[in-house]
């Protein structure tokens, strides 16, 4: 079987974005730029580098603006122009579209960087003082951005369930890859200070990551390779769904459970002075991530009453039953279990009043995710909408009413503050009662809609 | 499952929401039926067919194709069916055949046999000269026509059409009509659904009629018209002079209601053939110049009607 055989995307996507016409224009089209900046730099004092690098930006720029732009529109343009159905029909399993629409969507990308390389080998046979190691170095980092971009855009494309998100996902593509580019920058001139003056220890940083020395370049490597490979993951699973194999419930929890370790893991650069809080600072910011992407699930993940309903019905017969539960029920278990996790390790490690907060954030996402689940039961056509306006509303309002009268003291009544002042049982009361207010109004919700008979 | 029965769906059902689309439908399929699927907009045929093909889970029940059950192996169920959907999107930058061939390597087909099955496909949807053509350049008929073929290519037992002459001009449904035929001599079961229901006439052996999600009647097309529709329709055509005729036929006790149309008067009748030949005595008897009489035969629009509670 060849590799078009296994991946027929990839088959069609060669033979609609690499026609022979689209393929010869474009190799001119490369060459040519890249001869005309070669004739362009050809006096500059340190023309072989100069030109190497720019040969490097040439070549990197279509993968990530282009390719990013293809894989974010690879599923979501299917879904708005119907031709997904006919795919979820064949027999293709979800790696087999998911690895076809990554190597496929950006094929005519992947095309003009080929088509560029040479100018790069020339350099390195010409120059003589760039070798292959100088290659790899200089490659590694634009690789790993356009890995990440590529399949975070495919992410976005799986994600999209209808028409309006498919129209917003395939304009995304064009916002990451611009993120992409930024990201690059920063990093690439990050690279070239620390060439030109190897003397800056600023720009000599090297991480910790579990104790672990590293370069600051290798860990964003690291960590946009090993997102990028989750973004494929969290794709293939949400195709998966589409294909209607089989949903594991651990997926999204083994992804929590991986985001806290990962950032657990990373502390400050190694020979800057670490700061008292430091420990405080990482536990935070792992809730903080986990709390963000249960939001991000509940959002994306829409379970309408109709499935809770079959869920909560199913709890004897179903034997798929713990893999059919809600997205956001999974993640949120997951959430306040690793909260659990870290109200421990603080409580051995450290001591303090801002430990209150992996009790509080739990809460008031509970009630966040509670309130959302509300809204999808009413019959507003804009219930994810009417739920983030709301949500931010309950957070925004409260303060600029209050903060008049003096009352901020207040303000963990409506929001996940440790609050000094007061004990711990009266602190995290007010989030526990509305979470669990906003929980009774969701079954009292679903069980008074009319039940088909 | 009996043998000879294909599709079996058992108390189906979806909701969405609040909104039931279909309730509780059984309805048996056998094996090389052409099932003709009708029902107004929102009676829940396009529901019906995508549960069918496992392309939407039900809320309850299920249904068994080729003896596969929709919710234990939907996958398996793909393999089973051709279906296609009232939109069928097709990748207009591609040739005719890298379409076909596109499919044909996700179906996994064999390299070896790829190349026979598209043209067995083409030939049978009448495109094998198209085959070099950009899909762009195809007119609508042969665009709903190609994506047949795909429906085709894995050689499924089943196939559910949704609407597939919708937006077709006369000579485009002529076309299809002809392939519907072609595929039910060969011995496929289909399920087509459509609004356009005197095309179904010819080649439909069965009827199925949603109406607001459920199935109000289904069976072999000639019983559910004969138990449907109790009176007959009779065409009269008589000469110019045959005096009163309306008070005559009016006057029968069989017929219901008479209306005149430009050439002949068009009788609903509820008696039998005895009660048909006392008419026609009647009027003969009467000094009535009778040129023609004959029965109308009842199409799956009257069958229709008449479960809408319309009249023919």
């Amino acid at each position: 079987m060849n590799l078009f055989s296994r991946f027929p995307d990839l088959y069609r996507y060669t033979r609609s974005e690499a026609t022979r016409a689209r393929l010869l224009a474009g190799f001119l089209t490369s060459n040519f730029i890249c001869f005309s900046v070669f004739v362009f730099m050809k006096d500059l004092p340190n023309r072989w580098m100069a030109f190497y690098h720019t040969a490097l930006w040439l070549q990197i720029l279509p993968l990530l603006v282009y390719g990013t732009l293809r894989t974010t529109g690879a599923i979501s343009q299917e879904r708005l122009e119907r031709t997904w159905d006919f795919q979820r029909l064949t027999p293709l399993n979800s790696f087999d579209i998911t690895l076809g629409k990554l190597l496929g969507a950006p094929v005519f990308g992947y095309f003009l960087f080929a088509a560029m390389l040479p100018w790069t080998f020339l350099v390195i046979l010409a120059s003589g003082d760039i070798g292959l190691a100088d290659f790899w170095a200089t490659y590694r980092l634009p690789f790993a951005v356009a890995f990440f971009a590529l399949n975070f855009g495919l992410l976005i494309s799986a994600q999209s369930f209808d028409g309006r998100q498919s129209k917003f996902a395939s304009s995304m593509g064009a916002f990451l890859g611009l993120w992409a580019v930024s990201q690059l920058v920063s990093m690439q001139a990050v690279h070239i200070v620390k060439r030109l003056h190897p003397e800056n220890s600023a720009v000599q940083q090297t991480v910790s990551f579990y104790s672990l020395p590293m370069s600051f370049e290798g860990f964003m490597i690291l960590s946009l390779v090993v997102y990028g490979i989750w973004a494929f993951f969290g794709a293939q699973w949400r195709i998966g769904e589409d294909l209607l194999e089989k949903r594991r419930f651990w997926r999204f929890p083994a992804f929590l459970v991986f985001l806290t370790w990962y950032t657990l893991g990373s502390s400050v650069p190694m020979g800057f002075p670490v700061p008292s809080n430091s420990k405080e600072i990482s536990t935070l910011t792992a809730l903080a991530y986990a709390c963000f992407f249960v939001y991000a699930g509940g959002f994306l993940w829409v379970e309408r009453a109709d499935y809770w309903r079959r869920w909560l019905r199913g709890r004897k017969e179903d034997p798929d039953w713990l893999d059919r539960t809600p997205v956001w029920v999974t993640g949120y278990i997951s959430l306040a279990v690793i909260a659990a996790y870290l109200s421990v390790l603080a409580l051995l490690k450290i001591q303090g009043g801002w430990s209150r907060v992996l009790v509080l954030l739990p809460l008031f996402a509970g009630r966040d995710l509670f309130f959302l689940q509300w809204c999808r039961f009413t019959r507003s056509r804009r219930a994810d909408m009417m739920a983030a306006i709301y949500i931010c509303l309950a957070y925004a309002l409260p303060p600029m009413l209050l903060a008049p009268f003096k009352l901020t003291a207040h303000s963990y009544l409506y929001a996940p503050i440790p609050q000094g002042q007061v004990g711990f049982l009266q602190n995290i009361i007010p989030g526990f009662l509305q979470m669990l207010l906003a929980g009774l109004l969701v079954f009292r919700k679903l069980h008074s809609q009319p039940q088909p008979e | 499952m009996a043998d000879d029965i294909l599709i079996e769906t058992i108390h189906l059902r979806r909701e969405y929401g609040d909104t039931i689309a279909v309730q509780d439908v059984n309805l048996t399929v056998p094996k090389g039926a052409v099932v003709a699927l009708v029902g107004p907009n929102g009676a829940g045929k396009t529901t019906l067919l995508k549960m069918m093909a496992a392309l939407l889970e039900p809320t309850r029940g299920t249904a068994r194709i080729c003896g596969l059950d929709v919710r234990e192996s939907p996958r398996e169920v793909h393999s089973k069916i051709g279906f296609l959907p009232d939109f069928y999107g097709l990748y207009d930058e591609l040739t005719v055949r890298e379409y076909l061939e596109y499919f044909g390597m996700a179906y996994r087909l064999e390299k070896n046999r790829r190349e026979d099955i598209i043209d067995r496909a083409l030939a049978l949807v009448t495109l094998i000269d198209k085959s070099s053509s950009p899909i762009e350049t195809l007119s609508r008929g042969m665009r709903q026509r190609l994506a047949i073929a795909r429906t085709l290519l894995h050689d499924p037992p089943v196939l559910l059409l949704d609407e597939p002459a919708a937006g077709l001009d006369p000579e485009g449904r002529h076309d299809l009509q002809q392939l519907f035929r072609r595929l039910a001599q060969e011995g496929k079961t289909l399920i087509v659904s459509s609004h356009i229901l005197t095309e179904l006439e010819d080649y439909c052996s069965h009827i199925a009629i949603l109406q607001k999600g459920t199935l109000a009647a289904a069976g072999r097309a000639d019983q559910i018209r004969e138990s449907l529709t109790k009176e007959r329709q009779l065409r009269i055509r008589v000469s110019s002079d045959s005096g009163d005729l309306e008070n005559l036929l009016k006057g029968f006790p069989n017929v219901e209601r008479c209306v005149k149309e430009p050439e002949c008067w068009l009788i609903s009748f509820s008696g039998g053939d005895q009660e048909q030949h006392a008419l026609l005595k009647h009027l003969v008897d009467a000094g009535v110049t009778v040129t023609f009489f004959g029965e109308e035969k009842r199409t799956i629009q009257d069958t229709y009607l008449a479960l809408m509670n319309r009249k023919p």
